[in-house]
């Protein structure tokens, strides 16, 4: 037992340690995505205080690369600053300025040195990408660099404020320091007096013309408003009728200093007309003002509409529950698996197809339809009496009867970190399983444990997914450990497209027709 | 030669480290007695000189021994070192060293380690309040413990409680002659006694660094976040600021070259220990010193060389 005991306890030493430098490494794990490679770039700055090489270089706030190193341009009091960027992050180096004297490249990456904060001191490298030009290559200049950025230029700037501020607080000095200025600046003051007392005595004076103006002009502003956002094309209308009868007006006026010379007859006929027009003019505005009053007290459908608060708040419900209903549905990611394994002692493949919907990053639902060559293992009983003398009396058969049947499996999974944790049916049997996952996922450890009455011991597999390609796994493991006549060795491929794949998929097949 | 050279360098070496006490006063009487001319009458000097020689003396026998010293063992490492490559290779007993100190030292590197973090967490929340910067708590832990003080509290846990242990170990072997009765069996005692504990504890000390290490952080992760409301996510993230991954592997090359002192001096001290019981007791009492001096020492100059 001692003997067994020693290598085990010192086995779980090394393998805790083990387990506790790899998820440490993972939090300390700073190194760039590199899935797609880095280039270098650099560019000269001025000045690079606060710089330090392997220093962060972010796009909008995320890092993208690296400062690799800092080197003193020789015979310029200038610096070289070198950067690796990742792949994916592509430049643009901008058009070429077709003026010499200026050194700014049109459109292209711009780097700028930031301070990362007032206190620690450290700065880091900001790119915006650019826009036109050829993409930049391994070892290209970044053209445009922002000497403005960051705590240095302000703390510049604010020197130069106070310098301003000083030259002015010198100069108000030399103004009224003096006793002239003093005797000037007494006068101005007792002038602002005068004048201030007498805007007072006219305000008093006129107190209340001076509210009854501003309730007015409350009162016909709120109208104005009511009226030009709610009865808009009643407004248009009865505005256009007021345009026509004005114009008629003016036709009639203009008419009737030509009817003055040729005589009064038609006067008294014109001034009638005119009579009749002011009225329907006087009878148009008077609508107007019913309107309005009728809109204001709550009456009829557009009256409702705007003083109702109930509809509004139902309005927005409806728009925060539609957008809510979109974003479960953006949300839910649909993930799908193809897997072939070779077992190793039954010499078959077992193939499944499984459909992951996700609907948030630590939660998804897994069905999987499974082909397996051990097939559906049934164990029937029957006891039979028999009355006859050659036999025995009571026979008792076992039937133990496997089907080439389809398998399913239908589990809930809850991913922690590293570790997610299923339920549920397992190849049409209860069952519980885990996944651990490391490196991003690229590697899988995968353990199931289901068909507990089908043997004396419940049906355990273990298998490793191991990710070299995008979407493309190689799987191997050990399936039912516990149980020596049936324990079995595979070896095999996975396919994992995610629903990103399947749009792309589902987007440039042919639309079927309906013709 | 192997074997033969094993018995020959432990009992060329054992009186004179046995010796030590009284070979200042003896030996340059019997130089005077034997190498002075006879002309030359006992002449008693005056109390200056008679001290001012004493003192001289002391330095030159201290500066003797303490090169005898240096000797001794660094010819011990070599020939350990040079036992641990050839065969018989004994597992078993490898294994046994690997749970001593691994295993053994587990429960209280753990604990320290624990509470170092959360300490450590704990008064940096408090002290960064002060700028508002409560955030940096976990980088500043990290690179603290990480670099420095895994590697060294490791280090003086496991010489507390495994160095010593050697040293008690051998000493006791040493004084009751069963050393000695294995090399008259022809059993090489450097490569059964000594190699597999130096093996072993270069091997765990920095397994043992990372599980410090680990758990340091568990437990300062646990105070910043859970006990003083420091935002976790923010915590994580400033870690990667401050520690880059090749400082884990860095602080665990530490752990292995303290291991390596630890267990070489351990082993020394009790391997030469001579005078009964008390040589025995006293012997250990200097393992543990000269190692944790020792981890404390070369912790500065890995230092310079590591970062």
């Amino acid at each position: 037992m001692k003997k067994f005991l020693t290598p085990f306890k010192v086995g779980l030493v090394v393998i805790g340690s083990v387990v506790a430098f790899i998820l440490m490494y993972n939090i300390v794990d700073t190194s760039l995505d590199d899935n797609k490679g880095t280039y270098t770039t650099y560019a000269i700055f001025d000045d690079v205080t606060g710089l330090v090489a392997r220093g962060e270089v972010q796009m909008a706030g995320i890092k993208i690369g690296e400062v690799e190193s800092i080197e003193l341009l020789q015979g310029k009091a200038q610096v070289k600053v070198v950067m690796r960027i990742e792949g994916r992050v592509k430049l643009k180096e901008g058009e070429p300025p077709t003026d010499k004297s200026v050194n700014y490249w049109k459109d292209g990456a711009t780097v700028s040195k930031k301070q990362a904060s007032p206190i620690v001191g450290t700065s880091f490298l900001d790119i915006t990408p650019g826009v036109k030009g050829r993409d930049m290559k391994d070892g290209d200049e970044i053209k445009n660099v922002d000497k403005s950025g960051g705590f240095d230029s302000l703390f510049k700037k604010f020197e130069k404020i106070t310098s301003d501020i000083s030259q002015v607080t010198d100069s108000l000095a030399k103004t009224f320091g003096s006793e002239e200025g003093q005797r000037s600046l007494q006068k101005i003051l007792e002038r602002l007096e005068e004048i201030a007392n007498t805007i007072g005595r006219f305000i008093n004076e006129n107190e209340q013309r001076f509210t009854s103006i501003v309730t007015n002009a409350e009162g016909i502003t709120g109208d104005v408003k009511v009226l030009t956002s709610d009865a808009r094309e009643d407004m248009r209308t009865i505005l256009s009728d007021a345009q026509a009868i004005t114009r008629e007006v003016r036709y009639i006026v203009g008419q009737s200093g030509a009817d003055v010379q040729e005589g009064l007859g038609s006067l008294k006929g014109t001034l009638q007309r005119l009579s009749t027009t002011l009225d329907s003019l006087n009878y148009s505005l008077q609508n107007v003002s019913e309107i309005t009053d009728k809109i204001n007290e709550g009456d009829g459908s557009l009256g409702q509409l705007i003083n109702d608060p109930t509809l509004a708040d139902s309005t927005e419900k409806l728009v925060d529950d539609v957008g809510s209903f979109v974003n479960r549905i953006v949300r839910l990611k649909t993930i799908v698996e193809l897997r072939s394994e070779y077992y190793g002692r039954q010499s078959a493949l077992k193939n499944t197809i499984g459909l992951r919907l996700q609907p948030t990053d630590d939660k998804y639902y897994l069905v999987e339809f499974i082909d397996d060559p051990r097939g559906r293992t049934r164990l029937t009983q029957s006891t039979a009496t028999s009355t006859d003398p050659g036999k025995p009396v009571v026979v008792r058969e076992e039937n133990v009867q496997t089907t080439d049947d389809f398998k399913f499996s239908i589990q809930i999974a809850k991913r922690w970190g590293f570790f997610t944790g299923r339920f549920g049916i397992i190849e049409s049997s209860g069952g519980v399983g885990g996944n651990l996952n490391f490196f991003e996922d690229e590697v899988e450890l995968r353990f199931d444990m289901f068909d507990f009455g089908e043997a004396v011991n419940p049906r355990l597999r273990i298998s490793t997914a191991y990710s070299p390609l995008e979407y493309v796994f190689v799987v191997g493991g050990v399936d039912d450990i516990f149980n020596s006549e049936t324990f079995d060795f595979f070896l095999g491929a996975m396919l994992r497209f995610n629903d990103e794949d399947l749009i792309t998929i589902l987007s440039s097949a042919p639309a079927p027709s309906f013709n | 030669m192997g074997s033969g050279e094993g018995v020959d360098t432990t009992s060329t070496k054992q009186p004179s480290s046995g010796k030590g006490a009284s070979n200042p006063a003896a030996d340059p009487e019997q130089l005077a007695a034997g190498d002075g001319p006879p002309s030359a009458p006992d002449k008693p000097l005056s109390p200056f000189l008679a001290s001012s020689k004493a003192a001289i003396e002391a330095v030159g026998s201290w500066t003797i021994s303490g090169v005898e010293h240096i000797g001794q063992f660094s010819l011990m490492v070599f020939e350990t070192l040079l036992m641990a490559l050839r065969p018989p290779y004994r597992i078993g007993i490898l294994f046994q060293s690997m749970e001593d100190v691994g295993v053994g030292a587990l429960f209280i590197v753990l604990l320290t380690g624990l509470f170092t973090g959360m300490v450590m967490s704990l008064q940096g929340v408090l002290a960064f309040a002060i700028f508002n910067a409560e955030a940096l708590v976990g980088g500043s832990t990290a690179v603290a413990l990480i670099r420095e003080l895994g590697p060294v509290l490791t280090g003086l846990m496991v010489s507390g409680r495994s160095g010593s242990s050697m040293a008690t170990t051998l000493g006791t072997m040493r004084v009751s002659e069963q050393i000695d009765a294995m090399e008259v069996m022809a059993v090489n005692s450097l490569q059964y006694l000594v190699a597999p504990r130096i093996v072993a504890t270069v091997m765990m000390m920095p397994l043992l660094t990372v599980l410090f290490d680990f758990v340091g952080m568990a437990g300062a992760y646990f105070v910043a976040v859970k006990v003083m409301g420091v935002d976790g996510g923010i915590f994580l993230d400033k870690i990667k600021g401050f520690v880059e991954p090749m400082d884990i592997i860095k602080g665990a090359i530490k752990g292995g070259v303290f291991g390596m002192s630890i267990s070489t001096l351990s082993c020394y001290r009790g391997y030469f220990a001579a005078g009964g019981a008390k040589g025995v007791g006293e012997a250990t009492t200097s393992a543990v010193v000269m190692s944790s001096i020792s981890i404390l020492v070369l912790n500065y100059f890995l230092d310079l060389v590591l970062w």
